[in-house]
């Protein structure tokens, strides 16, 4: 955007030039422009669904722009499938992986192309098998058998095959899209000794992570992403982790109008010891009081969505989970339901709603038994009445009722999933993220009927990718990290600043001032 | 529409009106109100030119043909709105069938009969269903592989042999599927009590509205509190016990019976309640949409009689309707609005 | 700019600890990769009835290995397709009208040997032409494929109709004795063996991977350039072909006369073949070797039956207790295997 001033203006090898794209109502990218030169690392930082990871999925091919150029050493080119970015030596390490699960991990390394072949032009497995075995020899991989569906690994081997299968076409543009965030730290070291060789041999290398320490590792340019465009760029030592932050949080820092909720009661009404479940979160500890917000905080994938799921009967897991006094052994979300718990899901299309029925009938759903008459039909009056009254408390804009739930605009979808999970009277309610991608004025409402129902004593564990949401609305803000709860933080510590930090380090710096 | 008139559009085109203002009621009964329309245009239409065709009669004898579809398309409707398949319903029609007409040729009443057919029926649906739910194995396997167990264990059963009229069982079902009180047909009479009980049960009852939340969305089921696997087993249970009605009373019609009597039905089960409107993803459907279905197909079979044409082009014509009312709602479908938010 | 700053390189080390955590390794399965398991099943069923077949026979004959290849053949033939379609999560239910239709259009104008030149190669394309069409609306409609090929089921099967209406009809005698061989050179077996080469090969194709790649993810195939549409109307195409190829044979070497119901066994039974041999009906896994070892159990079971004299029924029912049995017993295959994968996530 603003590289007049840059000496090397001309010196750009891959420039990706005025990159809009949009998700029907919902803008991922807003006017954003990427530069970048081959021989070094660019770091793009910012915050869930700045539009980084949409940018580099046009520059991949995964995504078509709406609008915009991708020009490479000076020259326009189209990549509208992966295949084509390929054979304009752009290899992509997908943040979803692009592994197919039930076939081999050496036929895996070839599926896009570059196979050993014999004679007869027919893949030779063996020769595929030990190319596979050479191409991980040299990287260091071990343990990793190139016969074995890849489907069966664990992720973060996963992760490690589908690197592997990028280098090994010799990209001359490579783009890291959260290619470390499930692997172990020793192994994000392997492969920052790699890309650093690859960058010495003159390869561009894209990087995306949520973790500022590893920009600050392996970067030699970082460009911020905030609200769909790049907020800021500039070579590494323009940078410090403060102003990172700061860049990352725009001019949203220091605290918000809102008004806080009324302070919790002493009372405990959730208590969970030493709750585990396999490898997505471990040996977490915590109490809720009535009445009070507790907020959960991470980067993606430290553990919070199945620490919610597990407290739901969703996610098997083990350990202690008292709710008023009373020892549950939370097995399906049915007897979560009947304990008194409510959970708001993540995602609204998979999880929350049934988009075909109507709004009336996805309102109702929880609590059918309360609307018969003669204890076998529904009684339309008393359905209707319920349903009504649930929508009209949280001012649901629709048409009719009889409506489908999937005509509703995404906020007011998301006001039935609450409605849903209200509509039972929870003495704990589980919010997993559900104010993503909802509009402002849809948030105030959510926030201020959270403040009511806390008022009223309900506990909320409210999980938000979001610290300022976080930091107005919580009493208390639990951040995970490593899948497991890093650091509580309350009262004065309870910060932006700091739910960042500890997110991405896992606890929270002495040297950062309290700032508000 | 949407290309053509930039230039000429009145100020205030209300472009969103397709998605919001749109009823959602209505979005679900136009695949039904089409079902319920296509067979009466069709029936209309071959009244003005073969004006028996609207006799009392021959309205009778369509209601008598469709009737026992439209028995066994109540399973299949439940089945497949719960995103399912039973392709074992020719077996279980065959087994009701013969165990009835054998039981009348031996003396034994209708009750006699029943008990036996209705726990068969029962453990049918309750092995479909146990697996497909709590194995998760695909229903198009499971129920291939129960239809081919039964129908074999039929046949060893039977040596493969069928029979003629079975006493007083059979004559009571015949009576159920083709005799008539005046000029009402009893079939008919049936049937209303049938549907009746399926659309109140569908639309108004806890259970029918878990068949559509778990077709339409099982997790959001589960989440809800709904448990997944007893009604997808309910369902299959039910459908069995459909399809056991139906070969009851397709034997009364037949006026005899033989293990293979249903094999018609595989097709014919499935084609009525696509026909009606419903989504073979799950979710959506509706028995009235079934019941139009299978008048449809009945009509649709006396017209190619009228016609002179064989069996061939109702193979043909079938297959065109499956195609053009299921193509024309995956196209409303895709047009109602885009998939993202 | 050369290599990481040196803060950074103090940090290291706080947050790694986390040990890439293999599977709980404790179920009976656990030694085993589901590929191993789909292989394993069909070859192991085979084996026990081949020997069961052999013991109530009393002896072993090369012309009972001929009659239960050469009826085995149509099956296999139709398997080959059914099995493609499925590798790639789809379903291919109008191989019964195709095989119909083929039936009777042999039956009906290849009668002399002259008939063949054209008439072979036209049966030949026109079961590739229904498949491609089956193909096409799935792609392009986005209608599923049970219904799509349900559909035109009905359509090819009412062609089938107008072609042959009643059974009847004759084939050349040049294909017959074209196609059925002695005892002492088994065609059937080398059609057989064919079709495993025709496999293997097909396995080591760029062609062969993208079927597979199709029914193991979709969206990770297009992300690896895999031809995803073209895929699919190549293997519905492929799918028509072999129904057609199944005729001919079914025609030539063993009914001599057509019919035009011909076909509708075959729907079912190429399904049921498929998942005895291991095959996924959730696509990306399985091969044609299971599905020729599930058609010729089938075929085997229906010999057995023959041969210690119970009656031809008791086929049937021992065919539907295997399908059973092979759906479930792959079904908790899957179960145990998605609760000791490392990644998996609960879900319904």
């Amino acid at each position: 955007m603003s590289d007049q001033v840059d000496p090397n203006a001309a010196g750009w090898d891959l420039q990706a030039l005025d990159m809009r794209k949009s998700y029907g109502k919902v803008t991922a990218l807003a006017d954003a422009t990427l530069k970048a030169r081959y021989g070094e690392v660019h770091a793009l930082l910012g915050e869930n669904g700045a539009g980084k990871s949409t940018m580099c999925k046009i520059i991949s091919g995964s995504v078509r722009p709406d609008e915009g150029r991708l020009l490479l050493g000076g020259e326009e080119i189209r990549t509208a499938s992966v295949g084509e970015a390929m054979r304009h030596g752009i290899g992509t390490v997908f943040q979803e992986l692009s592994l197919l699960p039930d076939l081999s991990v050496a036929e895996n390394m070839f599926v896009g192309g570059g196979a050993p072949r014999m004679a007869a032009g027919l893949v030779d497995r063996r020769a595929a098998r030990r190319r596979t075995q050479q191409i991980f020899d040299e990287l260091g991989i071990a343990d990793i058998d190139p016969r074995s569906p890849a489907g069966s690994l664990p992720l973060a081997q996963q992760q490690l095959v589908e690197i592997a299968k990028v280098i090994s076409r010799r990209p001359k543009i490579l783009i890291l899209d959260e290619a470390t965030s499930t692997l172990p730290r020793q192994d994000v070291l392997w492969l920052f000794d790699i890309v650093r060789r690859l960058r010495d041999e003159g390869t561009a290398v894209f990087l995306i992570s949520h973790r500022l320490r590893e920009a600050f590792e392996l970067a030699d340019r970082i460009t911020v992403f905030r609200n769909g465009t790049d907020a800021k760029t500039g070579p590494i030592d323009e940078f410090t982790e403060d102003s990172l932050v700061e860049a990352m949080l725009g001019r949203e820092l220091g605290g918000s109008l809102e008004q806080r909720p009324p302070e919790p009661t002493p009372e405990v009404r959730l208590e969970v010891r030493g709750l585990s479940a396999g490898t997505r979160f471990r040996d977490v500890s915590l109490d809720v009081h009535k009445g009070e917000i507790f907020g959960l905080a991470g980067l993606q994938g430290q553990g919070q969505t199945p620490l919610l799921q597990a407290l739901y009967g969703w996610t098997r897991s083990s350990g202690e989970v008292v709710l008023d006094g009373k020892a549950l052994d939370l097995r399906s979300p049915r007897q979560a339901i009947r304990a008194g718990i409510a959970l708001v899901p993540e995602d609204r299309r998979t999880e929350g709603l049934a988009l075909e029925m109507s709004i009336r009938d996805n309102l109702t759903l929880p609590t059918l038994r309360r609307h018969m008459s003669l204890k076998t039909l529904i009684s339309p009056r008393r359905e209707d009445a319920f349903a009504e009254h649930l929508a009209r408390s949280l001012s649901v804009k629709a048409g009719s009722l009889e409506d489908d739930v999937s005509s509703l605009s995404g906020g007011n979808q998301q006001k039935v999933m609450l409605g849903k999970a209200l509509s039972a009277g929870a003495k704990l309610l589980l919010f997993v993220d559900i104010t993503r991608g909802v509009d402002v004025g849809t948030k105030a409402e959510i926030f201020a009927l959270m403040r009511r129902l806390a008022g009223e004593g309900t506990s909320i564990l409210f999980y938000s990718s979001d610290a300022t949401e976080l930091v107005s609305m919580c009493h208390r803000v639990a951040v995970m990290f490593d899948h497991t709860i890093a650091t509580v933080l309350e009262g004065a510590a309870l910060t932006e600043r700091n739910i960042v930090q500890a997110s991405v380090s896992g606890r929270v710096a002495a040297t950062t001032e309290v700032a508000s | 529409m949407s290309v053509a008139t930039t230039a000429d559009a009145p100020a205030a085109t209300p472009a969103a009106r397709s998605r919001y203002g749109e009823s959602g009621w209505r979005r679900r009964q136009t695949p039904i109100l089409f079902a319920w329309g296509l067979m009466l245009l069709l029936f209309v239409v071959v009244s003005i030119f073969q004006p028996g065709f609207r006799s009392n009669n021959n309205i009778r004898s369509i209601i008598d043909q469709s009737m026992i579809l439209g028995v066994v398309g109540l399973g299949q409707t439940l089945v497949i709105i719960c995103r399912g398949i039973d392709l074992s319903v020719p077996a279980m029609m065959g087994v009701a069938g013969v165990v009835l007409t054998r039981h009348g040729q031996s003396g034994g009443d209708v009750l006699a009969a029943i008990v036996v057919i209705v726990p068969i029926a029962i453990v049918l649906g309750l092995v479909n269903g146990l697996s497909v739910a709590f194995l998760r194995a695909p229903a198009i396997v499971v129920t291939l592989a129960t239809n081919t167990l039964v129908l074999g264990a039929l046949l060893v059963w039977t040596s493969g042999a069928g029979s003629q009229t079975g006493g007083a069982p059979a004559k009571l079902f015949r009576t159920l599927s083709t005799g008539h009180a005046g000029s009402f047909s009893v079939s008919g009479i049936v049937w209303l009590g049938v549907a009746l009980v399926a659309i109140v049960g569908l639309t108004a009852t806890r259970f029918g509205r878990h068949v559509y939340a778990v077709g339409n969305n099982p997790v959001a089921a589960r989440l809800s509190g709904v448990s997944v696997i007893r009604t997808v087993v309910s369902v299959y249970v039910i459908s069995a016990l459909c399809s056991a009605l139906g070969g009851m009373l397709l034997a009364g019609y037949l006026n005899q019976t033989f293990p293979n009597m249903g094999s018609e039905y595989l097709f014919t089960s499935i084609a009525v309640v696509l026909i009606g409107g419903a989504s073979i993803l799950g979710g959506t459907g509706n028995y009235a949409g079934t019941i139009a279905g299978a008048l449809t197909l009945s009509i649709l079979g006396g017209v190619l009689a009228i016609l002179d044409l064989g069996p061939a082009y109702l193979r043909i014509l079938y297959g065109v309707l499956i195609f053009t009312t299921v193509g024309l709602g995956t196209l409303l479908a895709r047009r109602g609005g885009g998939r993202r938010e | 700019m050369s290599t990481a700053t040196p803060t950074a390189k103090k940090a290291s080390g706080i947050a790694g600890s986390v040990e890439t955590e293999q599977a709980a390794q404790r179920s009976p399965f656990a030694r085993f990769t589901p590929q191993q398991i789909s292989g394993a099943v069909p070859a192991v069923l085979f084996v026990v009835l081949f020997v069961v077949m052999i013991s109530v026979q009393g002896q072993f004959s090369s012309s009972l290995l001929q009659t239960v290849l050469e009826t085995t053949v149509p099956l296999m033939l139709v398997g080959f397709g059914q099995t493609l379609v499925i590798l790639t999560r789809g379903i291919d239910l109008s191989v019964g009208g195709i095989f119909s239709l083929s039936t009777a259009l042999i039956a009906t104008k290849i009668t002399s040997d002259g008939d063949m030149v054209v008439w072979i190669p036209l049966v030949i394309l026109i079961g590739l032409g229904a498949g491609a069409i089956n193909g096409l609306l799935i792609v392009r409609t986005r209608m599923q494929p049970f219904i799509v090929t349900l559909a035109s089921w009905s359509v090819f099967s009412g062609l089938a109709l107008l072609a042959l209406p009643t059974e009847g009809g004759s084939v050349a005698p040049g294909l017959t004795s074209a196609l059925s061989g002695s005892a002492l050179v088994p065609k059937a077996l080398i059609l057989a063996l064919v079709l495993v080469v025709v496999w293997i090969v097909l396995r080591r194709t760029r062609f062969g991977t993208a079927i597979l790649s199709v029914g193991s993810s979709e969206a990770a195939a297009k992300l690896n350039d895999v031809p995803v549409d073209r895929t699919k109307i190549i293997v519905y195409a492929l799918s028509g072909m072999f129904a057609a190829l199944g005729a001919l044979y079914y025609v030539a070497v063993l009914t001599f006369s057509g019919s035009p119901v011909a076909g509708d066994p075959f729907i079912l039974q190429s399904v049921a073949a498929v998942v005895i041999g291991g095959t996924s009906l959730a696509g990306g896994r399985g091969s044609l070797i299971g599905t020729i070892l599930g058609a010729l159990s089938l075929s085997m079971i229906a010999q057995i039956v023959f041969f210690s004299g119970a009656e031809s029924y008791w086929s049937q029912f021992v065919q539907g207790m295997l399908i059973l049995g092979a759906v479930l017993l792959f079904a908790v295959v899957e179960l145990v295997i998605r609760r000791r994968n490392p990644n998996a996530t609960e879900e319904a």
